[in-house]
């Protein structure tokens, strides 16, 4: 086991942690709104996990990184606003 | 560290190469006489040479005699370093530098040499992973569809069926590609392209998963409460 499958194994039960998460989130643990706000939080939270790690953007170039961090956090505001507007 | 990482090895051979007749005529072609320039650099005090004794300095035949032509050198010493690196020394007297050049082999491009047991495995491993996947959105959708629920139900199912499916058929795209590096992991392990295969196959198949990210929590989450 390298180094590099030790920090992919534990950004992937970071993963499956963060998903269980929005699930409680989503399954009435904190008021509606709240619950709404996190879940989609997590989404981007997860999504640059996944890039960041699996898909090896945190080696890219800074404007790529640039690129996907703000496409990530874009698309979550955008859902989060479509339920909570 | 620039240029062509293969400098030293075109170098190398390039100076091997030479003999002393491309030299002569380099110098033929780009010395001509009548146009020398002659300094002088003296210690004070000594007297000067006669323009006629300089002017002879500058004759072909002086230049040419094998007594002016630099010392034949020992060959340029290649040394391999512990690591794989290779130490190439040359000797410059026109500047009192050191110029050291490096290439090393390093990367995705030579990781899965000799490794192909390794890639077979993991390649298994996201087969399995999405076969799995593909399996929960089968029962999933038949349980919709053994409830009555279909695209046309209303705007969220068409939604969630559009949506999910498109998405699916991704992910069996991706095992597509998965299924073919597992297929090619033998013959082609350590060869230039399967690196890339691997990688371009990695990102799309990653790509497919981020986008999964969002697609959960605005189908099967937001709608829950």
């Amino acid at each position: 086991v390298t180094p590099v499958d030790r920090k992919l194994s534990l950004s992937w039960l970071g993963l499956v942690a963060l998903t269980l998460m929005s699930f409680a989130a989503a399954e009435g643990l904190v008021s509606h709104r709240l619950a709404l706000g996190g879940i989609f939080a997590i989404a981007a939270i997860k999504g640059q996990m996944v890039a960041s790690r699996f898909m090896e953007v945190g080696h890219a170039l800074p404007h790529w990184r640039a690129l996907y961090r703000v496409w990530i956090v874009a698309v979550a505001i955008l859902l989060a606003a479509g339920h909570l507007i | 560290v620039y240029g062509d990482p293969n400098y030293g090895a075109h170098y190398i051979a390039a100076i091997e190469a030479l003999t002393p007749d491309d030299l002569r005529q380099a110098a033929a072609a780009c010395f001509e006489p009548q146009r020398a320039n002659i300094a002088l650099l003296l210690p004070t005090g000594t007297e000067l040479p006669d323009s006629a004794t300089v002017l002879a300095w500058s004759q072909p035949e002086q230049r040419h005699s094998p007594r002016h032509m630099p010392q034949a050198t020992s060959p340029i010493p290649v040394i391999d370093l512990p690591g794989g690196s290779k130490l190439i020394v040359q000797t410059d007297r026109k500047a009192p530098l050191v110029s050291i050049r490096t290439v090393l082999d390093g990367g995705q491009r030579t990781a899965p040499q000799g490794k192909a047991g390794l890639v077979r495995r993991r390649l298994i491993l996201a087969l399995v992973c999405g076969a799995l996947f593909s399996a929960s959105k089968l029962t999933e959708y038949s349980g919709k569809f053994a409830a009555g629920i279909t695209p046309v139900t209303n705007s969220f199912y068409s939604f969630y069926f559009l949506l999910t499916f498109i998405h699916f058929l991704h992910v069996l795209a991706g095992m597509v590609f998965i299924a073919h590096c597992l297929s090619r992991a033998g013959a082609e392990a350590g060869h230039p392209g399967y690196p890339t295969k691997l990688e371009n196959t990695g990102l799309f198949w990653h790509f497919v998963d981020l986008l999964w990210l969002f697609l959960f929590p605005l189908l099967y989450l937001a709608g829950l409460k």
